[in-house]
């Protein structure tokens, strides 16, 4: 290899540790999806504009925006709630402008602001001159709902702290939150009444499947899943066995099935791999009284495979398991 | 007709020093858990190996203070058995466990289905091992004039088999870091009375080889027995731990014993036997008048070459059979990308991927197939920048471990060696620490990326299989 190629990886890879440790632990999983989005204001007096952007302002406290399922953000939805069942939430900031050179940053927290973040990612913005909005959704990227209760974000703009915000997910269905009015839903705006369900409905894209929305899913309440963690040993030492995998086939598919249909990840309703201390927990909840097919495999330990895995009621939320393996 | 009651007396007290033994052996480990749950000691690091390796030797020592008791008639010397005890020991660790571990890789694919496991644990397994305490007897004691009693095949095989298992349990001793020393017993325990059980059996066929005059078949018949009873030994302790999920967190339990009392019962009913046809055999021998024992020269060089030709059919069965469960690939074709992957991996193509498979139930490593569309005067190193980026972004501590500039099928390519840290965000789990190659190829306007991902301890398993996947890939 050549020695530039070498220097301009070296340097290049020293850059992204340096983005990435200065920003703190930005690191996503490939359990998120998350992306950020813009939209140009249409009006906006909350915060003064410049013709030539040097100095950027932005919101504080931090937006939340209406989501669904897909990432859709509505940035002229912020609300104060999440319901119930949201599958992706989406913070966000009204800005004046953005100058050149712009690293928008943002770190979520699950639990509170001195907790572990949860997800945190940086963006670099192309220069505006126009006041704006600015959003970063996150979801899990099997579309699962998040977990309830407090959500904390921080923005930072070029490595700097800007703005921060909190929001509750759950404790409430969507007749009980509704979106904020908006400016230009405002009475003073064009729209004269107070927005309504049925409007805020009507305004979305058609076709779309959002929060406000449920179907099905708002008669199989939250705690109907559950989640499910825990160990695998080996059966005779009693040591925790490190890289097993634990995997939930689809309801309806057979271990037999998924080997004719080789292996195929589609079939998985979800997985986890064991840490060295044999611990794991699976990214997506299994629904109780639904019977799945189990596996659980470790090289040079003998298959697991439970065809029958019912979580009923009597089973507390998470599930822990004590899987046991043999040679 | 006088010596009737001797021989009686001899089949009585077989039997109950053999049950003796096994139980001895048993008691033994019972202690050992009772002591551990008891006082739980603190052992750890050096300490604890040590404890663990002695502890190891116990039960093999139990069993054969047992078998040298029972050649009371003429006992032999002790340095010769315990010799032929540290030459098992030392092609286990010479040959057989690096052959069977390192060349076979045997616990990567014994249990990926019921013909693997059949296959590994007999024509593998079964066929090295036993062909090893066969090597042990036949070379270094066979041809001595101490092997010079029927029941010395069953002492001197029976001291290699102990010597081969004790190599197996300090490697396991060792391998588990000091496991918790009751359950760990259990495990020494079994290991210790099945070796013993096969290569009793064997040593049964030795001692009958060695100083009667059978037939050429006689020896191989023997070896395929104990192969045969290895390999079935394991099959059938897999049935009996299967291996369980518990709902709850089960803290304190008392270690699995089916396989340790699978493996008491096949040593009891072995020794049992084998006493029990050397009795016959010296009680027929002395009703015809001949004496029990004969010229040390009888064993026969025929038989012997019969027996390694019978291993070499084994293990070329073995060889077969490994090739084809580890080996075995399953095409593809997916935009204009055609070639193989191995059999047990899953297709799991996501967005972003033109193709993408994974172990997913062993390894878990993934080979992806992306691309990139290039603009005009980008190459590899625009891609090597821009997967530095998605991935500094997406994962923590990302860094590119090792470069070079390959060819790849006629190809001029981009090799790179890489690691990063998967957080495992809101998860109860440790941040992962995932390894992984990249071959970069610039093909036109595109530059066609084939990545390989996995747990760094893994990486040297799959590679083999990631090159296969690359080597063959068309596009």
């Amino acid at each position: 290899m050549k020695t530039q190629t070498k220097v301009f990886l070296s340097i290049l890879s020293t850059l992204v540790l340096m983005l990435v440790s200065v920003l703190g632990a930005f690191a996503s999983t490939p359990a998120w999806r998350a992306a950020a989005g813009n939209a140009v204001l249409a009006k906006n007096d909350g915060l003064p504009q410049a013709a030539a952007c040097t100095n950027m302002q932005i919101s504080n406290p931090a937006l939340w925006f209406a989501t669904d399922k897909k990432g859709n953000v509505y940035p002229d939805k912020i609300i104060k709630q999440y319901p119930t069942g949201t599958s992706v939430i989406a913070s966000g900031f009204e800005y004046n402008c953005i100058p050149k050179n712009t690293t928008i940053g943002v770190v979520y927290y699950y639990g509170g602001f001195n907790t572990e973040p949860v997800f945190s990612d940086s963006k670099k913005e192309s220069p505006e001159n126009k006041s704006g909005v600015f959003w970063w959704y996150i979801g899990y990227e099997d579309g699962s709902p998040l977990p309830e209760g407090d959500w904390q974000v921080e923005w930072y703009i070029n490595k700097k702290l800007a703005s921060k915000g909190e929001i509750t997910v759950g404790g409430g269905k969507k007749e009980d939150i509704k979106p904020l009015p908006t400016e230009e839903e405002q009475p003073t705006e064009e729209a004269t009444e107070e927005p309504t369900e049925e409007k805020v409905a009507e305004e979305e894209p058609s076709g779309v499947e959002d929060i406000w929305d449920f179907g099905e899913e708002e008669k199989q309440p939250a705690a109907e899943t559950v989640t499910v963690q825990g160990k695998v040993i080996d059966g005779k030492t009693k040591k925790p066995i490190a890289g097993a995998l634990f995997v939930v086939l689809n309801p309806g598919v057979g271990m037999q099935e998924w080997a004719d249909k080789d292996f195929a990840e589609e079939d998985i309703y979800t997985g986890a791999k064991t840490d060295t201390r044999g611990q794991f927990t699976c990214p997506k909840e299994l629904e109780r009284n639904v019977t799945y097919t189990v596996a659980v495999a470790a090289k040079g330990y003998q298959l697991i495979v439970a065809e029958d895995f019912v979580i009923d009621e009597q089973q507390e939320d998470p599930v822990n398991l004590t899987i046991k393996m043999y040679k | 007709m006088s010596e009737q009651p001797m021989v009686n007396r001899q089949r009585a007290a077989w039997w109950q020093s053999a049950i003796l033994a096994v139980v001895g052996v048993l008691v033994f480990v019972g202690i050992v858990i009772g002591l551990e749950s008891a006082f739980q000691p603190t052992l750890s690091g050096t300490a604890l190996l040590v404890v663990g390796v002695l502890l190891a030797l116990v039960p093999a020592a139990l069993w054969l203070i047992f078998f040298y008791v029972q050649d009371r008639l003429e006992p032999e010397p002790k340095k010769e058995v315990f010799k032929i005890f540290l030459v098992g020991l030392a092609l286990a660790g010479a040959i057989g466990i690096p052959v069977t571990d390192q060349l076979f890789r045997v616990s990567d694919w014994l249990y990926r289905s019921f013909g693997s496991l059949a296959l590994g644990s007999i024509f593998v397994v079964g066929a090295i091992e036993t062909f090893l305490i066969y090597v042990a007897v036949r070379l270094f004691i066979y041809d001595t004039d101490e092997f010079d009693e029927r029941s010395d095949g069953m002492v001197y095989g029976t001291a290699a088999g102990l010597g081969y298992a004790t190599a197996l349990n300090i490697q396991f001793i060792l391998a588990s870091g000091g496991a918790a020393l009751g359950s760990a017993e259990v495990t020494v325990a079994e290991v210790a009375l099945a070796h013993a059980a096969f290569a009793g059996v064997l040593g049964y066929f030795l001692g009958r080889a060695k100083l009667e005059r059978e037939r050429i078949l006689w020896l191989p018949l023997g070896f395929l027995l104990a192969t045969l009873l290895n390999g079935l030994f394991t099959i059938l302790r897999s049935r009996l731990e299967t291996g369980d999920i518990i709902m709850g967190s089960v803290t304190a339990a008392l270690p699995t014993v089916s396989g340790l009392f699978l493996a008491g019962a096949l040593a009891l009913i072995v020794a049992v036997v084998v006493a029990l046809l050397i009795q016959r055999d010296i009680a027929r021998t002395q009703a015809q008048g001949r004496r029990a024992a004969v010229d040390a020269k009888v064993g026969d060089r025929q038989s012997n070459f019969a027996t390694i030709a019978l291993f070499v059919v084994l293990i070329i069965v073995g060889i077969i059979g490994w090739l084809s469960i580890t080996g075995s690939v399953t095409t593809f074709e997916v935009a204009g990308f055609k070639g193989v992957y191995p059999d047990h991996y899953g297709v799991a193509t996501r967005e972003g991927d033109v193709f993408r498979v994974a172990d997913v139930l062993g390894s878990g490593a993934e080979f992806a197939i992306q691309t990139i569309e290039l603009q005009a005067g980008e190459g590899t190193q625009q891609v090597v920048a821009a997967l530095a980026v998605q991935r500094g972004s997406d994962f923590a501590a990302y860094k590119v471990l090792e470069s070079k500039e390959v060819t790849l099928n006629g190809k001029p390519a981009l090799w790179q060696r890489f690691a990063y840290v998967d957080p495992m965000t809101l998860l109860k789990t440790l941040p992962r620490l995932v390894e992984g190659e990249d071959y970069i190829v610039v093909d036109g306007n595109r530059a066609v990326i084939i990545t390989l991902l996995t747990a760094p301890e893994t990486l040297p398993d799959v590679e083999p299989s990631f090159q296969q996947f690359v080597e063959r890939l068309t596009f």
